[in-house]
């Protein structure tokens, strides 16, 4: 299979103007304006193959953003390219806007005052759906969001939660097949969060679609994305499955072990960061994990004994941190 | 075309459904419009009492203007205004991005969006102080002569439309830029009395800087009988011209707004 998202050395440069705190300042950058240049992206390269879904890393202002933003046609690149579906996005040509949507988690897209479904008519409309298409595409969404109840309710009376339930159905009431979502469960509470999660996975498996996605929640990451691409100061750091991030960057484990052995004894494999009550906690170099599971295991009496990786997200930490 | 005709009824028909749930806003502008109609007609009666004429034109012409511009200031508050500002908003918030990832064309889908249905009200109101002056005239209107006032009306609505999208399309550069539909108001007030009244140099500001000459005066000259194909033919030129000018911009405000010169 070819791949359907395909970016090449793909930048954007921002002339931002700069001036100094305070009043005077202020009056000069009005008459002679410094300008920097904020490399938003510089240089990003990935391909995406179909029904892919990626996990779109990076701290804050790295660039995910404006990568998107590219991707879907919203920002034209200062260099280097992209094709999506074989289209180039900023030419925003309407036989691929019909195929893609856009989410963004932090930005309301329906009818404010009224129900939801009102906004559905328009997007009818736009997308131009015959009769059976729209509503063979409406009823599905429905049921796979279990929207049903909240259709009816102007949406300012619709929790963030059912809001956000309710975007989404509207972004995919023509079926695209390529997916920007920019951070999708953001506010939302756990339950909400798993909701949204479960149905990307569903729309993914049932329509066979291609999903970009930004997060800041793991969870998210972790439940959708066999592989990332991660992105910082405007650059790709890291393009792999998640378990290769974790073993490439996480260079220590814990061991939990339940034993009769003091905290002295074990101090001596690693560094204990956990002790209660007889289970206690170690941090070993990965390398050393087998050659001190071995020693534990040999000297003392031991109940229970789990090797874990760390948490992702203090992987990701290291990684950005780097 | 026709898709974008069906969206424009669907957002009228959305507007009247939302609107219907406010019924204070309906007799708050029932009230607004009876103010400042009573207080345009008390003006124009003042002036009549020292003269008989205001650059060539007589009492009832003038009000018959009246309605023109009245009609005319209300269909920018219907629905003209209201899209721009909700253009605004958009760019601020961002929520423009939505409008672009839409297949439909980004101009047509700003310019139709927003319905303020109560303005409908002072339509109707200027409509009536046409007829009431027309009546008063004692002017015989013919059927060619309203299909002309339609056209001419018609042009006019659209280069109002232009003028505001033109200006509005600044704030692509620049994005705070509410002064200047506040300065713009202002200057379109002078629609209220024929050009011809004004002095020379400001004549000129009217018709061409800001052509409200065009928009009102001709419809007016047209209804009341004094038809001047000249002005008509004008008119219909620089309504094109300015339709045509406010796309390029608009084109470049979009490569503006997506960076592509940056």
């Amino acid at each position: 299979m070819s791949p359907i998202i395909h970016v090449e050395q793909l930048r954007k440069y921002y002339d931002v103007p700069i001036r100094d705190a305070g009043f005077v300042q202020a009056v000069k950058s009005l008459v002679n304006r410094q300008y920097n240049t904020v490399k938003a992206v510089d240089g990003v390269s990935f391909e995406i193959e179909p029904g892919e879904v990626i996990g779109f890393l990076g701290p804050n202002g790295a660039g995910k953003t404006t990568t998107l933003k590219m991707l879907s046609g919203l920002l034209h690149p200062t260099s280097g390219s992209c094709t999506v579906l074989g289209y180039t996005p900023f030419e925003r040509d309407y036989a691929y806007l019909r195929q893609m949507t856009l989410v963004m988690g932090q930005r309301n897209n329906l009818l404010w005052d009224l129900p939801a479904g009102d906004t559905f008519e328009l997007a009818r409309t736009i997308y131009g759906f015959g009769d059976s298409d729209y509503q063979r595409n409406k009823d599905a969404l429905i049921e796979l969001l279990g929207l049903a109840p909240l259709m009816t309710k102007p949406v300012r009376n619709l929790s963030l939660g059912e809001r956000m339930k309710t975007e989404f159905a509207l972004s995919l009431m023509h079926k695209p097949q390529v997916l920007f979502l920019d951070e999708p469960t953001i506010g939302l509470d756990i339950t909400a969060q798993k909701h949204i999660r479960q149905f990307i996975g569903e729309y993914n498996q049932r329509y066979g679609a291609t999903v970009l996605l930004t997060s800041h929640y793991m969870a998210d990451v972790e439940a959708l994305c066999k592989r990332i691409v991660m992105i910082n100061h405007g650059v790709v750091v890291f393009d792999g499955a998640l378990a290769e991030l974790v073993n490439r960057y996480a260079p220590s484990r814990t061991i939990t072990v339940q034993t009769t052995a003091t905290r002295a004894d074990l101090a001596l494999h690693g560094e204990v960061t956990h002790d209660d009550d007889g289970t206690i906690t170690i941090k070993v170099a990965k390398a050393d994990v087998p050659r001190v599971t071995a020693a534990i295991l040999a000297a003392h009496e031991v109940t229970d004994i789990s090797i874990n990786e760390p948490p992702i997200e203090d992987v990701i930490a290291q990684v950005y941190g780097r | 075309m026709k898709r974008a005709v069906v969206l424009a009824w669907q957002y009228l028909r959305l507007a009247v459904m939302n609107e219907l749930q406010y019924r204070m806003n309906f007799v708050i502008q029932l009230f607004e419009t009876a103010i400042a109609l009573v207080t345009a007609l008390v003006v124009l009666s003042l002036v009549y009492a020292q003269t008989d004429s205001l650059g060539g034109w007589s009492r009832y012409e003038l009000q018959a203007l009246l309605g023109i511009y009245t009609v005319l200031s209300a269909v920018v508050r219907f629905s003209i205004q209201p899209n721009i500002e909700r253009l605004m908003t958009d760019i601020q918030k961002g929520t423009f991005d939505y409008v672009l990832v839409k297949p439909i064309d980004a101009q047509i889908q700003i310019s139709i969006r927003e319905v303020r249905v109560w303005q409908s009200i002072d339509i109707i109101a200027g409509a009536a102080i046409l007829l009431d002056a027309l009546f008063r005239l004692g002017v015989t209107v013919t059927f060619g002569q309203v299909l002309l006032f339609g056209l001419t009306l018609t042009l006019g609505i659209i280069l109002i439309y232009t003028i505001w999208l033109l200006m509005s399309c600044i704030a692509f550069w620049v994005v705070r830029v509410d002064n200047i539909f506040e300065l713009f108001d202002n200057i379109a007030s002078a629609g209220r009395l024929p050009v011809d009244i004004y002095p020379r140099w400001m004549r000129v500001i009217l018709t061409y800087l800001v052509p409200m000459a065009f928009a009102v005066t001709v419809p007016a000259q047209v209804i009341i009988g004094r038809i001047n194909m000249s002005n008509v033919a004008i008119q219909a030129a620089v309504t094109l011209g300015f339709f045509v000018v406010t796309r390029f911009v608009w084109t470049k405000a979009l490569v503006r707004y997506n960076g592509a010169s940056a």
